[in-house]
């Protein structure tokens, strides 16, 4: 309806001055058309729409109008306002933008009614019907295109359309379903239909589909996320509408058409009508058929032809050969699909008989009203449920999902009979997500406890667990994974894992996600020592990486199982005042963020080129739609868990300073003797200076406790004192922030492995919390401040013997506290074996012991004097022990009988900057293999490197080639041969820090 | 599996779990005077606790929160702290509906448990709410101050 608002300040027609009180004055024509309105209260209404006293009267009155007119009289309502001098508002967008921002900021009635949204649309939509029959067409051409795979002429076809009728999500959501559909990401596909959802900043309409179909990301999760901004009132209601509409389209009240219908009328044409058809089929699945041909007479004839002829139904097979069907869930993959598609009836009516079944479940409403049921038959056993999975309406592929909703649809009922855990396991395999669809209770109700069946005992507690975990929950999980593991496996993770992998694939990647190192340490029944879950992680790691060709976990295996080595032959124990466990907590980091950062390559070049330098955190849709911003988040994330973690993070180390007493004990208790003894040697001499000493030290320590409970924490509602920050989104340490969002893009633009950046985000992890540590120490020195003894001429006694003794105690009192804190500040620095490191003597001595227990060779000769012996820090430095066991293994084979082989590391041609090393092994060969040798070395030399880390056929001196080249701080591999000696030189050069 | 405790003995059997070798002098010395005959058994990980509390019911278990999870070894793997590990036995008592009855000793004015700060005094009862398990009380250990051993023997069955 066209209707007016004499304050808006965005209209496009003459106004009035802003704020200026607009003219009381009745047009004629408006006047005579006031008879026509039927209900005398809209008529009323209409009067005061045209003669507001206040804005603010005009705003309600406006609102009445929207919720009140029928059909018959929003249409003389709509023609007596749209003609009216003072219809300057226009709460419609413009019939083909260019652009993709709506009318965000007009009034947006909340309660109109359909009546009024579908007379707007009537009025707005008939002087365009040609252009919208030509984009109807063209739509369908595009669809052929993109369901023939012709990508060049979809392509084409998506740069005309885009020009010719403008910016559209209906074209945006295509470009963005073709891009992640299929096994590659068609990066720059369909750009100019998505380029106006993208910039100036990523649009969350597009946002909440692209997440939602994001091969990376778990649907639900992404689709409660979205689903939850908009209810939560995060979005404008516009956009709430739409991405509701998006994702969760079943409405739950009477206005929500009209409200959609509101704000798809705030977009271009080719969307409100692509959701006008949407929603008259929806209205006449819901029986309600004469709503739905109102909305059909609302719009052109000839559109209604055109688009019936366009879009039969269509065959899913052909949209699931788009959009990929790699496993038996490839019914959930259509599904997240389909909103991008829903032009094609039968495809629409199966979406809707999803979302009627479990659309509430799936958007983590509670309690639950619909009954799974409309979409499957209840049944009471699993057998039945591991048969053949309902279909809905057309015949879909896959059948994860849909046998998920006869999982929901059998809670309704009683007990669901089982034969064992095995069986409970296959079913698990075969549904997704159930303990985020279903609650305790019902999970409580289908499978009842079952003692004597571990295995099901075990899956059952797994299930209630992740449906509302407790510690009581976590517990008895790990009881019964215990008992599985000591009944079925002889105590081996890793069995039971192949075991459970061989024939439920999908169930062990969610176990193999439980398995982390915190989850394994606290199998006490299982690991006599801390060595023993370690080395069972490491089986973990490798065996994930063989499975599933996961480069990251074979990486973590490999440094995993050099820091046993090493700890081996390092020889001693380690402090146990480790500040943050690096290994631990790198591992936590890849767990928890390895996903998402993936999911951010795609965006690493938009990330790097965003001028926003900002760290706020604050508006979290910005924090779930902005490439950059979801960056920030996930780094926010890491120090969060940096900070925070109680295992392996820095409040670990707080917790071990402060709880087990160490502050206090080093501050107070140790010096509390001294100050007593001082005390009691003036008792008689000088009493008051006695007393004042007692109590000075109760104070202290009162406030070194106090120090200790409120502020050496992490901050949080329950310590708002607290010291430590665990947020990047805090002025002082945005420098640091934007400078790793810049460096992680930089690496995500040439690969998704994640092992490098979450290097990136712990090594500055420590820089973000130097800030924290500086304001931690500031509060150590002011505690200081505030205790220095300093009593004047206060306790004078006259007596110079006994005054001088008094000067001196004090003095040496406070020498004694000065020490004291300086120690105690020294803890708050970071420590110097944060990162994994070892020095070089340590890992060629590593090597040795390695090689030695696999190829029988003499002991080599080392010569690494003082000044080589450097540690090499970082994530990477097993590489490097690599490449030493290559050369070294070499030297073993091929060494003349009865030599040794010689390893020796110098420095040289160090400068400002760097500090250059060389390792350099060498060995005699025997002289009848010198010229086969030399010909090898010389071929592997110069041979090409593509496949080297693949293969293992030859010395490995191609693998050594490839690690010179992923290691930043190797720059150099070469060999000579002198003789029938050959030398092998690895260059090193380490930045000075 | 555990075996009820020796009925006929007068010996009470103890189970001290403190890794803290200071606070440990302390409190088996005042246990002592609490409770002469008694037997006291030494956990010092979590591992080696739940060990002990699998042999046979106690009549005091006096429990440190701040635990770690195994015993630290030469040239092994560091053992990971675990700053509520005492709450483990505690879940293990109630998994296995057991009576012994625990007093908490910890140097912290607060114990943290799923996912919350408790303050001593209502950590029982917070506990309480999501297992059930005979958590007598927990006292506030700080050397400079005695109240700590009065609050034991006041918690002491």
């Amino acid at each position: 309806m066209g209707i007016t608002d004499p304050t808006d300040r965005r209209s496009r027609t003459d106004r009035t001055a802003p704020g200026a009180r607009p003219t009381r004055a009745f047009d004629p024509r408006a006047t005579s058309a006031l008879t026509r309105i039927r209900s005398e209260r809209v008529r009323n209404l209409v009067r005061g729409a045209l003669a507001p006293d206040t804005p603010r009267a005009f705003r309600t009155t406006m609102e009445r109008l929207h919720r009140e007119c029928d059909a018959a009289d929003a249409r003389v309502v709509a023609e007596i306002l749209g003609g009216s001098l003072l219809a300057r508002y226009r709460p419609i967008g413009e019939a083909f933008p260019v652009d993709a921002s709506s009318e965000a900021d007009a009034p947006y009635f909340e309660s109109s009614s359909l009546d009024v949204e579908l007379e707007a649309q009537r009025r707005r939509l008939a002087p365009e019907q040609g252009r919208i029959v030509d984009a109807v067409g063209r739509l369908a051409v595009l669809n052929g295109a993109l369901l023939g795979d012709d990508r060049e002429l979809a392509d084409r076809e998506i740069r005309s359309f885009v020009e010719d009728f403008g910016a559209t999500l209906t074209v945006a959501w295509k470009a963005a379903s073709a891009r992640s559909a299929g096994e590659e990401k068609a990066r720059e596909f369909g750009t100019p239909a998505l380029a106006p959802f993208l910039s100036p900043r990523r649009s969350v309409l597009l946002a909440a589909f692209e997440d939602t179909t994001d091969r990376e990301r778990n649907y639900l999760q992404a689709r409660r996320s979205f689903i939850g901004f908009a209810r939560r009132g995060a979005l404008d209601p516009t956009e709430a509408s739409l991405v509701v509409d998006l994702l969760s389209p079943l409405t739950t009240d009477s206005f929500g058409h009209a409200r959609r219908l509101q704000a798809f009328g705030r977009r271009g044409v080719v969307d409100t009508v692509a959701f006008m058809f949407r929603m008259e089929r929806m209205l006449r699945r819901d029986a309600t058929s004469a709503d739905a041909d109102r909305v059909l007479a609302a719009l052109p004839p000839e559109v209604v032809s055109v688009w019936r002829q366009a879009f039969v139904d269509l065959e899913p097979s052909r949209l699931q050969d788009f959009v990929g069907r790699e496993d038996q869930f490839a019914d959930l993959k259509l599904f997240a699909h389909l909103p991008a598609w829903s032009e094609y009836g039968n495809l629409l009516d199966h979406r809707l008989a999803v979302e009627s079944a479990i659309g509430e479940r799936l958007d983590g409403v509670k309690p639950v009203l619909r009954d799974a049921s409309s979409f499957a038959a209840p049944v009471s056993d699993a057998a039945t449920l591991l048969g053949s999975a309902p279909r809905g309406p057309v015949n879909v592929e896959g059948d994860g999902f849909q046998r998920t909703i006869a999982l929901v649809a059998a809670a309704s009922g009683g007990e669901l009979r089982m034969e064992d855990g095995e069986e409970l396991g296959h079913l698990l395999d075969r549904t997704i997500d159930v303990p985020h669809l279903l609650s305790v209770e019902e999970i409580e109700r289908l499978l009842p406890a079952r003692r004597p069946d571990a295995l099901y005992e075990y899956y059952r507690l797994v299930l209630l667990n992740d449906a509302d975990p407790n510690p009581t929950r976590n517990h008895a999980v790990r009881r019964a994974l215990q008992r599985v593991l000591r009944e079925r496996h002889d105590g081996d993770v890793v069995g039971f894992m192949r075991s459970v992998d061989s024939d439920r694939g999908h169930v062990s990647d969610h176990l193999y996600e439980l398995l982390s190192e915190p989850f394994l340490t606290s199998l006490y029944e299982i690991y006599e020592h801390a060595d023993d879950v370690l080395e069972a992680q490491t089986r973990l790691l490798e065996w994930q990486g063989s499975r599933r060709n996961d480069s990251d976990a074979m990486m973590r295996a490999r440094s995993h199982r050099l820091l046993i080595r090493l700890r081996r032959v390092r020889g001693a124990i380690e402090s146990t005042r480790i500040y943050v466990d690096p290994l631990r907590l790198f591992d936590w980091l890849v767990g928890a963020l390895s996903e998402d950062l993936k999911a951010l390559a795609p965006f690493a070049e938009d990330i790097i080129a965003d001028e926003d330098r900002s760290t706020s955190l604050t508006d979290a849709v910005r924090t779930a739609v902005q490439p950059r911003a979801k960056l920030l988040r996930l780094i926010d994330r890491a120090y969060h868990e940096f900070c925070t973690n109680r295992v392996h993070g820095a409040a670990s180390f707080i917790a071990r300073r402060i709880r087990h007493g160490t502050l206090h004990g080093h501050l107070s208790v140790e010096i509390a003797p001294t100050v007593e003894q001082a005390a009691a040697e003036f008792a008689e001499s000088a009493p008051d200076f006695s007393a004042h000493l007692r109590g000075w030290m109760r104070r202290f320590d009162a406030a070194v406790l106090a120090l200790a409970s409120d502020r050496m924490h992490v901050r949080s509602k329950e310590k708002p004192r607290g010291l430590i920050v665990a947020t990047i989104d805090d002025p002082e340490k945005s420098l640091v922030a934007n400078a790793t969002v810049l460096r992680i893009a930089m690496v995500l633009r040439d690969t998704t492995q994640v092992v490098t950046p979450i290097a990136i985000i712990l090594d500055d992890c420590w820089l973000l919390f130097e800030v924290d540590l500086r304001r931690s120490r500031e509060a150590f020195e002011k505690l200081r401040s505030d205790f220095v003894i300093e009593v004047g001429q206060r306790f004078a006694t006259g007596r110079p013997d006994v005054d001088a003794r008094m000067s001196q105690t004090i003095l040496e009192l406070n020498g004694l506290v000065d020490q004291r804190f300086e120690i105690a500040k020294s803890w708050l620095t970071r420590p110097t074996n944060f990162n994994p490191s070892a020095s070089v003597s340590l890992l060629v001595n590593a090597v040795i012991d390695e090689v030695s227990q696999r190829y029988p060779f003499k002991a080599p000769l080392i010569d690494i004097p003082e000044d080589a012996d450097l540690d090499l820090i970082g994530h990477r430095f097993h590489l490097v022990y690599d490449a030493l066991f290559v050369l070294v293994v070499n030297a073993a084979k091929y060494c003349r009988l009865g030599t040794r082989p010689r390893i020796s590391a110098r420095r040289r041609d160090d400068d400002e900057r760097f500090i250059r090393l060389e390792i350099e092994i060498a060995s005699s060969i025997e002289s009848a293999e010198v010229g086969d040798r030399f010909r090898r070395i010389e071929e592997e030399m110069t041979a090409d490197v593509d496949d080297a880390m693949e293969i293992d056929k030859e010395s490995g001196l191609r693998k050594v080639r490839c690690i010179v080249e992923e290691v930043e701080e190797v720059v150099g591999f070469d060999w000579r041969r002198d003789g029938q000696d050959v030398a092998f030189t690895l260059s090193m050069r380490y930045l000075r820090s | 599996m555990t075996v009820p405790g020796d009925g006929l003995s007068l010996a009470p059997a103890v189970l001290l779990v403190e890794d803290d070798a200071f606070k440990q002098k302390e409190l088996e010395a005042a246990l002592m005077e609490l409770m002469p005959l008694a037997k006291v058994s030494i956990g010092r990980s979590v591992k080696q606790a739940l060990a002990l509390l699998g042999e046979r019911i106690y009549d005091l278990i006096v429990l440190d929160m701040a635990l770690p999870s195994h015993e630290v070894r030469p040239t092994a793997a560091q053992p990971m702290s675990q700053p509520s590990g005492g709450v483990e036995l505690l879940l293990e008592l109630a998994y296995e509906d057991r009576s012994d009855p625990v007093i908490i000793v910890t140097q912290y004015p607060e114990i943290e448990f799923d996912g919350r700060f408790y303050a001593l005094p209502q950590f029982a009862r917070a506990f309480g709410k999501k297992a059930s398990a005979n958590l007598r009380g927990a006292v506030y250990f700080n050397v400079l101050d005695d109240g700590w051993r009065a609050e034991l023997r006041r918690l002491a069955p």
